[in-house]
């Protein structure tokens, strides 16, 4: 059992034991993770297999990248529901653009500056105007749907130039692109929450707005700066659906939302802001893309899927909320 | 006393967690007379009523309703017993009227139905306020009232429920004069009906006006309690203090450095016109002022969270345009706010993370935190200060009203600023907080700071600064040095008028 | 200073939802014809009716400070129960009464779970809408379940006494949630638990209780207003009501009612009901393209809000 030094009174450093409370949710979220990867395997015995671990994580990455913005955001104690949006807007301005032969690259960033505008106007909305986010991003959703539905014209493009299907499909050794892609997100966004003053804002803006400002902490600054990157992520994420379907159309994003917000706050970010992380997050995208990776493999009828997704979600809340009843 | 009590409260104890707020207290409550109670702020009067109410359980000890020993587990069984009162709090609904708070879930109905009768309840209501001697209109919401006429609400609301033993847990801060006499007028009607009554206030003066036996609490410890006729002042105030009154104010004089803060011509909109002051380096300068004059909105105003409409400020002789906290911390400044749940600290965080709020990139520049020099920085305070937590991951909402606001303190000492402004410092803080606090604001000024200090406590004011501006209604209206200052001249300026033997001031027009 | 009713009204304090309303009235007048016809509003009136009582339950749940998301899926499960009950012979009276069943079962879930087991409300919510929209799906195997009895379709066809029946509709649950809002303690309750549940505790109410009704009231009106819609469209489908409780949302957020402090009344949300149905109704006559529909209809809703904030602190100063 490690031991840790906590500082206390009279200058004195302790060893405070092994708080197992601390860790409690944490680790029941783990064993949820693994206890779905044993009965799957027990279930079907091709789930354990390599093929299919490399199969759900890259089906993983989609989630999870939308997770790791949308937990910066309900660290803030905020909401965006537009990530669905902006993700099919900018997989599809993004398409559109190569499709008429602007370099790949361009439209890439030009994708992604769509995404910045669209986390740029819900940061407006909520910080300075200070809506109420969930209906101003709700709104914004409405806004980048529509966007994206006017651009296409209610039509798939498909046929996307290969050197961007890469990114989709593309492998690093054995391991595939977007799951890289992924790794990187998670680690940086990660160092960024917990190691630097700008991520130790976040927490405290979430935690308590008003006294974070008398702290004199730029509020305005974060929350402009988390529903930016939350839009970056959901750029990113479309981007890379794009370019593993090799199909951009203007719904594609409609899922995720609801299931990204139920593997955040299932990872154990709380909805009134200034507690959790990415790390949770991503265990909860995780657990949520096994329980459907299962299902599949499974042959359960897409139709039952929502329901055992709904299921799911709720026995994870339950039993954060039991913990929560616990150990106050 | 002849009679038999109605309430006997014996050896009540009750725990929060750090602080133990009763220890052992047992009263004796009689009906057809007034109860005070009395003693400091956080001497554990308010948690006895609260019990005795229903929205605490004692940790131990029990409670005898006409010699019968009950489990008041809430308000709804304190009023089946017939105790009841106006808390401290508001129990009011914002967003309903003035008469469906006061009937709330007891609302009249129409003959035979559950339809809620309006218009009896609006009848009887005004009937009720009437007879209270206030004029209010009963279909206003709540939240359009000021906070007397919300009070007399809340009074009007525990005397429609006819009971038994009726508590009043510091009903007169926001009120006048005239409403404290109806009110009293009420409280001595309800004793000919042979109603018991808990006074629970500081306030000597309305105290011998209405009670008749008292009860000193101190430190969440029962000290004594006796007929009002056979204490004098001088000595309920030994009793509740507790110690030599000097003490409480430890102060070491020095002379004034260099300016820190100056304002000049300052006028907040629909706020404080005209303000003039200076403090400068090594001197406490407090302001006084009744709640309302407008001290919290000069405050904010000079640390950026108001706008300012004209005047300057300048600060270490600087001129400055005071736009966000964020600006004037970076300048070197910082404010202590007076609602330190809302405004200070973030509940849910350890103390060190709350330590950290406002210095984090001072002591990080590079914008890369450690985490364990977050907490080392936490620990060097909890032993400074002497904030009572077991560590620093501590959840600050845990900790006592006098220790987190030493962690508030801390964090603000932390970024190491050379003027601070202290809201209402040892507001809701036991006695033995109090004095470690002024100890540790005497301490800041030896060291250099400037403090301008808000405060209702005049006996704060008057013993902990070094210079008095008295506000009212926007204005500064007068100025004291330490040697000038006593408490009828501050008092007057604050009052705006002569002072009534009762020590209650009549307001004149104007 | 207008004269309304006998009593004066500031223009300053008309909302904005009405502004708008107006202003878009006047400009499909002008560019969409046939859009100012007795025909038309009456057309408006009935589109708007379901969506009006879904929404009346979704303004009392964030008075509370709460918020559904399964009411769309709610909706389209009760039409999927009715369907099926029609389908297999049950007589209409009793089909009706499975689907409200099934509605006020998912409120009752969902009151129980952010009542007494206190989960978040939006997470307890969705996992509920998923779990209703699972269970229609596997009922109905995906497909839409014809419903074609005339006397089942009465109720969107029919009329009563001259009017149509989805207006009755609309109008009677109005009525009785008025009536509940304002003369019981339930209306009360609702307020309460927005306001300052507190204050209802000390009083002696039982908090969860209170609330659990409410998610239960909202979860019948749900089915009410799927019934009607699938009484319109003569069948029962898992997926009809999908984005409903984003749209009763809207409505009620525009409708003046704040999300925060549990202000607003249930009259206030016809106007915003009335602002999106006007809009929707308008740019179908226009023969503007759906997807256009989409944006636009968020981005005015966007203006809604900002406008009302905006008008909200200009009141409150």
């Amino acid at each position: 059992m490690k031991e840790q030094r906590i500082a206390l009174a009279q200058g004195r450093w302790t060893l405070e034991k092994f708080d197992l409370r601390r860790y409690l949710p944490s680790l029941i979220r783990w064993f949820v993770l693994v206890g779905l990867v044993v009965v799957l395997t027990i279930l079907n015995e091709y789930f354990f297999t390599w093929n299919n671990i490399i199969n759900v994580l890259r089906q993983a990455t989609i989630l999870t990248i939308v997770s790791v913005g949308l937990t910066t955001v309900l660290l803030t104690g905020g909401m965006d529901l537009s990530v669905g949006g902006t993700m099919a807007l900018v997989g599809c301005l993004a398409a559109q653009l190569m499709k008429a032969g602007v370099p790949i690259p361009l439209a890439v960033v030009i994708g992604l500056a769509a995404a910045c505008l669209v986390g740029l106007l819900n940061g407006i909305l909520v910080g300075t105007l200070d809506l109420p986010p969930f209906v101003a991003t709700y709104g914004t959703y409405w806004i980048t749907e529509g966007a994206a539905m006017i651009l296409m014209r209610g039509a798939i493009i498909f046929g996307l130039p290969r050197s961007f299907r890469i990114v989709g499909t593309g492998y690093v050794g054995a391991i595939p692109v977007p799951v890289i892609i992924t790794a990187v997100l998670i680690v940086l966004g990660h160092l960024f929450l917990t190691k630097t003053a700008a991520g130790r804002d976040i927490y405290f803006v979430g935690s308590n707005r008003d006294a974070a400002y008398y702290s004199g902490v730029r509020v305005r600054k974060t929350l402009l700066s988390v529903y930016v990157f939350s839009a970056l992520m959901a750029g990113i994420a479309g981007l890379i659906m794009t370019a593993r379907l090799d199909a951009a159309q203007a719904g594609m994003g409609q899922p995720f939302v609801l299931q990204g917000v139920a593997a955040v706050i299932m990872g154990g970010t709380s909805r009134i802001g200034g507690e959790g992380g990415i790390p949770g997050s991503v265990i909860g995208a995780m657990i949520l893309t096994l329980v459907v990776n299962g299902m599949n493999l499974l042959g359960v009828s897409s139709l039952a899927q929502t329901l055992v997704v709904g299921l799911v979600i709720l026995f994870a809340v339950g039993l954060d909320q039991l913990r929560l009843r616990w150990t106050d | 006393m002849t009679q038999r009590p109605v309430v006997q409260m014996k050896g009540i104890s009750k725990y929060f967690p750090g602080v133990k707020a009763l220890d052992d207290v047992s009263v004796d409550i009689y009906p057809g007379e007034v109860h005070v109670l009395i003693g400091e702020n956080g001497a554990g009067k308010s948690t006895l009523s609260k019990i005795l109410m229903g929205i605490y359980t004692a940790s131990s000890g029990e409670i005898l309703v006409d010699g019968q020993q009950v489990n008041i587990s809430s308000p709804s069984v304190a009023r089946a017993h017939g105790i009841g009162g106006v808390h401290q709090e508001f129990m009011l609904v914002p967003w309903l009227n003035v008469a469906q708070n006061i009937f709330l879930n007891r609302e009249p109905r129409w003959k035979n139905t559950f339809l809620i009768n309006h218009s009896a309840m609006h009848r009887q209501s005004r009937e009720l306020l009437s007879s209270l001697g206030v004029d209010i209109d009963t279909r206003l919401p709540i939240r359009r009232l000021g906070t007397a006429q919300q009070q007399m609400v809340e009074i009007a609301k525990a005397l429609e429920q006819k009971l038994r033993v009726f508590i009043l847990d510091e009903p007169t801060a926001v009120l006048s004069a005239r409403e404290v006499e109806l009110l009293f007028k009420q409280v001595r009607r309800m004793k000919e009906e042979g109603v018991a009554i808990v006074y629970i206030s500081h306030r000597l003066q309305e105290i011998r006006e209405i009670g008749d036996r008292v009860t000193v609490l101190r430190d969440g410890k029962h000290v004594t309690t006796c007929p009002l006729s056979e204490v004098t002042d001088d000595e309920l105030v030994r009793l509740m203090v507790g110690r030599n009154i000097s003490l409480m104010y430890p102060r070491h004089r020095r002379e004034p450095g260099a300016e820190v803060l100056a304002v000049a011509n300052l006028c907040v909109k629909n706020g404080p016109q005209n303000i003039n002051l200076k403090v400068h380096s090594g001197e406490i300068v407090g302001i006084a002022g009744l709640v309302g004059s407008g001290r919290t909105e000069l405050a904010r105003a000079v640390f950026g969270i108001d706008p300012i409409e004209k005047g300057e400020v300048r600060l270490y002789g600087q001129p400055v345009k005071p736009q966000s906290p964020n600006q004037m911390v970076k300048r070197g400044m910082g404010l202590l706010p007076e609602d330190r749940k809302q405004y200070g600290l973030a509940l849910r965080n350890s103390v060190a993370q709350n330590t950290v709020m406002a210095s984090l990139r001072q002591r990080f520049p590079k914008g890369i935190i450690s985490e364990r020099k977050i907490h080392e920085l936490a620990g060097t305070y909890v032993e400074k200060l002497h904030i009572a937590t077991p560590h620093v991951r501590r959840t600050v909402g845990y900790l006592s009203g006098g220790n987190q606001q030493k962690v508030v303190l801390a964090k603000w000492l932390d970024t190491e600023s050379g003027f601070l402004i202290f809201d209402e410092p040892t507001r809701g803080i036991d006695v033995g907080a109090k004095v470690e606090v002024h100890t540790l604001m005497d301490q800041l000024v030896q060291q250099g700071t400037g403090i301008l200090m808000i405060s209702s406590d005049l006996p704060e004011v008057l013993g902990m600064s070094d210079r008095i501006y008295v506000m009212y209604e926007g204005r500064i209206v007068g100025h004291f040095t330490h040697e000038e200052a006593t408490q009828e001249k501050v008092a007057s300026l604050m009052l705006r008028v002569g002072v009534k033997g009762n020590g209650r001031a009549q307001r004149t027009a104007g | 200073m207008v004269e309304l009713k006998g009593r004066q009204v500031s223009l300053g304090s008309i909302p904005p939802v009405i502004w708008m309303t107006l202003f878009l009235i006047v400009v499909y007048s002008i560019f969409a014809p046939g859009f100012l016809s007795g025909r038309n509003a009456l057309n408006i009136a009935i589109q708007a009716a379901p969506l009006f009582v879904v929404s009346i339950g979704m303004t009392m749940i964030i008075l509370t400070e709460g918020i559904d998301l399964s009411l769309g899926f709610v909706a389209g499960l009760a039409g999927v129960v009715t369907s099926l009950m029609l389908q297999a012979g049950h007589p209409v009276a009793l089909a009706i009464l499975g689907g409200l069943a099934s509605g006020t079962l998912c409120g009752l879930v969902n009151g129980f779970l952010v009542s007494i087991a206190s989960l978040p409300t939006f997470i307890a919510t969705l996992g509920v809408g998923s779990v209703a929209y699972g269970i229609g799906l596997i009922a109905t195997g995906g497909r839409s379940i014809p419903a074609l009895q005339e006397s089942f379709r009465f109720i969107f066809q029919g009329s009563v006494l001259g009017i149509r029946m989805p207006i009755v509709i609309a109008l009677v649950v109005f009525g009785v949630t008025y009536v509940f809002m304002h003369f019981t303690a339930y209306g009360r309750n609702v307020v309460g638990l927005g306001g300052n549940p507190q204050a209802l505790r000390t009083a002696g109410v039982n908090i969860e209780l209170a609330r659990l009704l409410v998610y239960v009231y909202g979860g019948l009106l749900a089915a009410v207003g799927g019934l009607m819609v699938a009484a319109r469209t003569a069948s029962g489908y898992a997926a009809a009501q999908e984005g409903w409780h984003f749209e009763a949302i809207a409505a009620t957020v525009v409708g003046g009612t704040s999300f925060r402090e549990g202000r607003g009344r249930i009259a206030n949300t016809i106007l915003g009901v009335l602002l999106i149905s006007v809009l929707r109704n308008g740019l179908n006559i226009a023969g503007v393209h759906n997807m256009y529909q989409y944006g636009l209809i968020g981005v005015t809703v966007v203006t809604a809000i900002v406008l009302d904030v905006l008008f909200t602190k200009a009141r409150d100063r």
